[in-house]
C-alpha cells in the first residue's frame, strides 16, 4: 500500500515536470524503485513531487502560460460585465426598474426621454462588446495574437461608440469610463507579456 | 563582464560531498541520505547544476537483475574547479585546499 502510494507520487512527479525535464523523472521513478524501506520510499517520492511542482513553477511556459490565462480570465470577467450591462438596458426597455432614468426624469425629462431613446443602441453595443471581449479572451488563451489585436481594435472602436452616445446624451465623465478599462488591461498586460517573452528567450 | 551568482549553502553541500569522490558516480537516494536533504530540495539543486554543466548525468545498469537503471551524477572539469572553489571560500581555506574531514 505505502509502496504504492510512493510510486504513484513518483509518477505524479514526473508527470508534473515540464516536458524538457522528462528524464529527471525517469531518474527519481528508478530511485524509488531501489529504496528497501516503504516509508523511506515514500518520503522520497513526496520530495520528488515537490520538486516536480518547484520545476514546474519555475518552468517559463508554464508562467507565460499563466499571464495569458490571467489576462484571459479577467477579459472574460470584463464581457460578463458588458452582457449584464446589455441585460440591464433590455430589462429597462421592458419595463423593468431603472434608477438612473429615474433621476433624469426628475431633473430634466428632455435628457431622460434622450437618454430612454439612446437604450437599445446602448444595450446592444455593450452585448457586441462583451461578445468581442469574450472573443478576445479565447484567441488569447489559444496564443492567437493577430486575430487578438483585431478583437482588440474591433472592442476599442466599440467602446468609443458607445461612450459617445453617453456622453452626447449626459455630458458628464467621472474618470475613465469602464468601458475602457479591459482594454487599458490588455494593452498593458500582453505587450507586456510579450515583450518579457521576447527578452527571456 | 560576467556576474558570477553566490551558491546556496545546500548547493555547497551538495559539492561538497560530490567533491570528495570525484570520478565516482553516485545516485540520488544516496546523496539525499548522506546529505540529509529532502529529495525535493535535492533534485532542484541537482538539475541546476547539470543546466551549468557542473554536473554530469547518466544511466547506470542495474546492480540486480531486474532492478531499474539508475541516474547517476558526478562533478565535471568546470564542476570539480567551482567545487574546489566554493568550498575553499566555504572554509576560508588557502590555495583552495579541502578540509580533511574526521
Amino acid at each position: 500500500m505505502i509502496r504504492r502510494l510512493a510510486f504513484k507520487l513518483g509518477g505524479l512527479a514526473a508527470a508534473i515536470l515540464p516536458g524538457s525535464r522528462g528524464a529527471w523523472g525517469e531518474a527519481m521513478a528508478a530511485e524509488i524503485a531501489t529504496i528497501d524501506g516503504d516509508w523511506d520510499a515514500a518520503r522520497f517520492a513526496a520530495g520528488c513531487f515537490i520538486a516536480g511542482l518547484k520545476e514546474r513553477a519555475a518552468d517559463f511556459d508554464t508562467r507565460f502560460a499563466a499571464g495569458l490565462w490571467s489576462l484571459a480570465t479577467a477579459s472574460a470577467a470584463f464581457a460578463a460585465f458588458h452582457i449584464r450591462n446589455a441585460w440591464g438596458g433590455a430589462r429597462a426597455l421592458l419595463g423593468g426598474p431603472d434608477a438612473f432614468y429615474e433621476t433624469l426624469w426628475r431633473n430634466d425629462p428632455t435628457v431622460a426621454a434622450a437618454y430612454r431613446g439612446a437604450i437599445p443602441m446602448v444595450a446592444s453595443c455593450f452585448l457586441l462588446l462583451g461578445l468581442v471581449h469574450l472573443c478576445g479572451a479565447y484567441l488569447l488563451a489559444r496564443r492567437r495574437f493577430r486575430a487578438f489585436a483585431l478583437s482588440w481594435c474591433a472592442a476599442l472602436a466599440i467602446a468609443t461608440f458607445v461612450v459617445a452616445i453617453e456622453l452626447s446624451v449626459v455630458w458628464t465623465l467621472d474618470g475613465v469610463p469602464s468601458e475602457f478599462f479591459a482594454l487599458i488591461l490588455q494593452s498593458l498586460g500582453v505587450p507586456a507579456l510579450l515583450l518579457w517573452k521576447e527578452r527571456t528567450r | 563582464m560576467t556576474r558570477r551568482k553566490k551558491l546556496s549553502a545546500q548547493t555547497v553541500a551538495v559539492l561538497q560531498v560530490l567533491v570528495q569522490r570525484p570520478m565516482q558516480w553516485r545516485y540520488g537516494y544516496e546523496l539525499s541520505k548522506e546529505l540529509a536533504l529532502q529529495s525535493g530540495t535535492l533534485y532542484p539543486l541537482l538539475m541546476r547544476l547539470t543546466d551549468a554543466g557542473l554536473l554530469e548525468s547518466q544511466w547506470q545498469p542495474p546492480a540486480k537483475p531486474g532492478a531499474p537503471a539508475r541516474h547517476a551524477y558526478r562533478l565535471t572539469r568546470s564542476g570539480l574547479a567551482t567545487a574546489h572553489a566554493a568550498v575553499a571560500a566555504q572554509f576560508d581555506t588557502p590555495n583552495g585546499a579541502l578540509p580533511v574531514r574526521s
